[in-house]
């Protein structure tokens, strides 16, 4: 599951076993984040500003609408890597 | 939230000619499918188990990702996050839940018949941070984990 936040970040969180879960790990396995520490694993992206809306499209990449930067974002692969 | 239907785990409506609503059997609770929710902003289906999930910005505290079950009450405004909320004026003055106070089954709340069920949040934020859209992958173009 990916959300998206106005704190200008990304995240990313899969899903446990039966998919009702969020699978955590760590300082989140309380299912609280207390700060923004914590959620350095769950990090996707930033810097997309407050992000709209978020759908993955036909292609298998990830459409991220920006309120505040008035743009649409297309996520990729690296494929570099 | 106006009532829907879920292919998993059975219709919404029930009874005799599907008229028994999610909270009653009368207008206006059987049209609601989920209550006490605070400034819901993400809205998305798992493609999978074709469950509801949303997300919701609390008062400086206690943002949310909820699994969103027919006649899901998210406890507004008894409770946000894990957290209680206790003033009638609650957004304070600096980001954050600053007691130890922790609910996970909040009293005093409106139940419809014990139609409506509480359920703790999957995920919170202790100090909003302002949650928007949700989305669930269901390729792996951006890579196995991404998948999931």
């Amino acid at each position: 599951m990916i959300c998206s936040y106005n704190n200008d970040y990304l995240y990313i969180f899969e899903l446990g076993d039966d998919r009702t879960k969020l699978d955590l790990e760590g300082d989140l396995a309380d299912k609280v984040a207390n700060d923004n520490e914590e959620l350095e694993n769950v990090v996707l992206g930033q810097g997309f500003g407050v992000i709209a809306d978020i759908k993955e499209g036909p292609d298998g990449y990830l459409y991220l609408l920006s309120h505040i930067h008035g743009n649409i974002y297309r996520i990729v692969p690296n494929l570099s890597q | 939230m106006i009532s829907i239907t879920q292919r998993i785990g059975g219709p919404v409506l029930g009874g005799e000619n599907g008229t028994t609503g999610v909270l009653a059997d009368h207008s206006l609770l059987n049209k609601y499918y989920a209550f006490g929710i605070r400034n819901g902003f993400g809205l998305a289906f798992d493609p999978v188990t074709n469950k509801l999930w949303d997300s919701e910005n609390g008062p400086g505290y206690g943002d949310e990702i909820n699994l969103v079950e027919p006649g899901f009450n998210s406890g507004w405004l008894r409770v946000q996050g894990w957290w209680p909320v206790t003033t009638s004026n609650p957004l304070p003055a600096a980001r954050g839940y600053f007691d130890d106070n922790m609910v996970t089954i909040p009293a005093n709340l409106e139940t419809f018949a014990d139609k409506g069920r509480y359920r703790s949040p999957e995920f919170a934020w202790n100090m909003s941070i302002g949650v928007t859209a949700l989305e669930f992958l269901r390729g792996d173009t951006l890579g196995r984990r991404v998948s999931k």
